[in-house]
């Protein structure tokens, strides 16, 4: 049992590390707490569905609506890219989103799975790069003081809640199971049935009698692997991760030395909101439902994981997403009732609150995070 | 010119004075229904289905001269929304009563201001037993959940359980079933194992149904709604939980479901307020005018045992219009005094009347069984 607890803490973990990801990237480069990123990645979720499903229940509304959003994110984004002649910035920009917004509705309920989540992902990081052109440059370039960052942040991540709710209605939506991919899509597995083929027809890797993991938490964990690692070869290796870490750290310097740093900070957010889309999809298949307010909770959840490995640092924040992965995971399982009861004097119990952990839901995990940053308060590890 | 101001100022107030008494003359004839349920948030195609069946009700009996007037009265499946929307009808003089709630923490939240207004409330699926407690205004058509909690617990029996957990959802409904069942587990023979809670926020039930597997339980059972039921059934199967599922009514929904979770409902059993009998007359023809009347409407929505009883409210308020009760006070000692079978009112899930309490008596829970993808009555 502590086994299986243990990997699904880790697999939650490696959902959260990418969209923590996303967090630190934004703080460690442009100093904004990008509170809209999660919003960002359910839009993301959506729009992937939107190509995959289709409206469903918003069967007009639902397509027009994200594709003026997804448009509109393509031109701001490429705006941020494109240099020479304002004009033709412009014109091209405006290709660009002209033909995203036409491309949305003219495939929306049309692609297979993986050809929409292929193109969920650049997508969605020009939308995350669309609010950062959009709302933070401008702010950032006029030296507008913390707070102001924090509000607009706060604004846009409600903003484009109440948009997504608009367009999708505010009903949960719960896949057909018959639409998901096959071997995504864990099932009973029946007596009999092994191996090779319990992993392709019901999504589940059976390794001993009693143990088995679900294909999809296997290529959850791969897909965070293979980002961690690649993210690392990128800070270490690239030059234009060092052209980032330079804007970061020393913006004027930078700037004097013909680094395009705000153009620089941008990309840090298109790799923030790449990364968060791909969390994003893999989050909407793990949990076959989507709604426009899924994002608030892993956001905010996120967020706690970030500050607590220590925010701005890449490492830390993945460090601080597995901990509180395994931290909500393993929580059900202590027997803390078992404990106490020894403890206490008989007769005592009936005094007592829910000591069942799962009780408490998130609030574990939060105690745990106020404790680490009073001993701590810069998290587990600084930049 | 300024004479030319007074004839229109004159013209303009003459016109609306007419207009007043068109309106005054009209309104001991139109009377105000509020329909209440969630048209938003996770149950958002509830409260459309309740509305539908409401108005086919007052389509299909029109009274010569009384006009009807249905407004929705959207709750969320959110308290605090109840109680704000309540507030900013309850005070209308147009409305006479109110058709509401399919949750028992929107019709607790909702109770003292519609006692307060002295609103006649016909409740068609709130099930936690308090609701009607201290509630002159509150009339309920559906059966409680004390007696839904007995009829799962002595099904667990039936199937043989001797180890039995209890996945509940952290509201009025969903505590008041878990607890039900506890209180019942000893007399039926079987040991309760384990009890865990989730709420809104709770999307991944994989920790709580691997803790649940190591306690190797006969049956589970699933006290909440059916967006988070489908979840807990399709986890359970990928984290190979092979116990029985037995769920209370709030995952009664066979179209939400079937669509989410497909195989892996295949033998749920579902407490059911209410199953349709196509034999009966009565129920076959409210399904076949259901589905003429919303089936084009692009409201593919399968009726359900929550509609049926809506219709059943509608019928009665309407009988209490036809003998005359037309406002607040009169329907309410109309309704009060249904109170026994030769009072009672004979609509499509039976004969309706109510004790003392408010609760309509004799309404049993049954069960239900998942076969081939469809809802068959379990034995």
């Amino acid at each position: 049992m502590i086994l299986d607890l243990f990997l699904n803490g880790l697999v939650q973990g490696s959902l959260l590390a990418l969209i923590c990801i996303g967090y630190s990237l934004a703080y460690g480069t442009a100093k904004v707490i990008n509170f809209a990123h999660a919003d960002v990645m359910i839009a993301g979720g959506g729009y992937l569905v939107l190509l995959w499903v289709g409206g469903t229940t918003q069967a007009t509304r639902a397509p027009i609506l994200m594709s003026i959003l997804f448009g509109t994110g393509a031109y701001v984004a490429a705006l941020t890219w494109l240099s020479g002649r304002r004009l033709i910035q412009h014109l091209l920009a405006v290709v660009l989103g002209l033909a995203t917004f036409a491309a949305t509705l003219g495939l929306a309920g049309r692609l297979p799975f993986s050809a929409a989540a292929l193109i969920a992902v650049p997508l969605t990081a020009g939308l995350a790069t669309a609010t950062y052109k959009g709302v933070y440059l401008p702010l950032l370039r006029r030296n507008a003081p913390r707070t102001s960052v924090l509000l607009a942040a706060l604004g846009v991540s409600i903003a484009l809640e109440s948009y997504l709710l608009v367009a999708w209605g505010s009903e949960r939506r719960v896949f057909p199971v018959a639409l998901l991919p096959e071997g995504l899509s864990a099932q009973a597995v029946p007596p009999g049935v092994h191996g090779w083929q319990a992993a392709s027809q019901f999504g589940v890797l059976p390794l001993t009698a009693s143990h088995s993991i679900p294909i999809l938490d296997l290529l959850i964990v791969l897909v965070f692997l293979v980002v961690a690692t690649g993210l690392g070869l990128f800070f270490r290796l690239s030059r234009a991760a060092d052209a980032m870490v330079a804007s970061a750290d020393a913006p004027l310097a930078a700037r004097a030395c013909g680094i395009p740093v705000e153009r620089i900070l941008g990309q840090a957010f298109f790799l923030g909101g790449a990364i968060a889309s791909l969390g994003g999809t893999l989050y909407v298949l793990r949990s076959k439902s989507l709604d426009p307010m899924s994002g608030f909770s892993p956001g905010i959840l996120a967020f706690a994981a970030c500050v607590l490995g220590g925010i701005g640092s890449l490492r830390g924040s993945i460090a601080g997403a597995l901990l509180t992965g395994l931290v909500t995971s393993l929580a059900p399982a202590v027997p803390l009732e078992r404990w106490v009861t020894a403890c206490l004097p008989a007769g005592w119990m009936r005094f007592s609150p829910s000591l069942n952990l799962s009780d408490w839901s998130y609030g574990v995990v939060y105690v745990l995070m106020i404790l680490i940053i009073l001993f701590k308060p810069e998290g587990l590890f600084e930049r | 010119m300024r004479l030319r101001c007074f004839a229109v100022a004159t013209a303009v107030v003459s016109i609306l004075t007419l207009y007043g008494c068109r309106q005054g003359s009209e309104q001991g004839k139109s009377i105000t229904i509020g329909v209440e349920g969630p048209y938003e948030g996770p149950n958002a195609h509830i409260g459309p289905m309740i509305m539908n069946s409401v108005k086919l009700y007052f389509d299909q009996h029109k009274t010569d001269g009384l006009t009807i007037k249905l407004i929705p009265i959207d709750d969320k499946s959110n308290p605090a929304d109840a109680v704000s929307a309540l507030q900013a009808v309850a005070a209308d003089p147009q409305l006479v009563g109110l058709i509401g709630f399919y949750n028992s923490s929107t019709a607790l939240a909702g109770k003292p201001i519609l006692q307060e207004a002295k609103m006649p409330s016909l409740i068609y699926s709130a099930s936690n037993p308090k609701v009607t407690d201290d509630a002159p205004y509150y009339f309920r058509l559906v059966p409680t959940d004390d007696n839904q909690a007995i009829g799962l617990s002595d099904y667990a029996k039936k199937l043989g359980a001797k180890k039995a957990a209890i996945l509940y959802y952290a509201d009025e409904y969903g505590k008041g079933l878990a607890d039900g069942i506890q209180a019942r587990a000893g007399s039926d023979g079987y040991q309760i194992v384990s009890v865990q809670s989730y709420d809104t926020a709770t999307t991944d039930f994989r920790p709580v149904l691997t803790v649940v597997k190591g306690k190797n339980p006969d049956v589970v059972f699933i006290c909440g709604f059916v967006e988070k039921s489908i979840a807990i059934l399709n986890q359970a199967a990928e984290r190979g939980l092979k116990s029985k599922f037995l769920a209370g009514d709030g995952t009664f929904d066979e179209q939400q479901l079937m669509q989410g979770a497909g195989k892996n409902a295949e033998g749920l059993y579902v407490a059911a307020p209410y199953v349709f009998d196509e034999t009966n007359e009565k129920n076959k023809s409210y399904l076949d005018a259901y589905w003429t009347a919303y089936e084009k409407g692009g409201s593919k929505q399968k009726p359900a045992s929550w509609t049926a009883f809506a219709y059943d409210a509608a019928g009665l308020l309407d009988t209490a219009f036809r003998a005359g009760h037309r406002d607040r006070a009169s329907i309410h000692q109309f309704l009060k005094d249904m109170n026994s079978p030769q009072k009672g009112y004979d609509g499509i899930t039976g004969l309706t009347y109510f004790n003392p309490k408010g609760d309509a008596v004799g309404r049993q829970f049954r069960l239900a069984v998942v076969k081939n993808q469809q809802f068959a009555a379990a034995n």
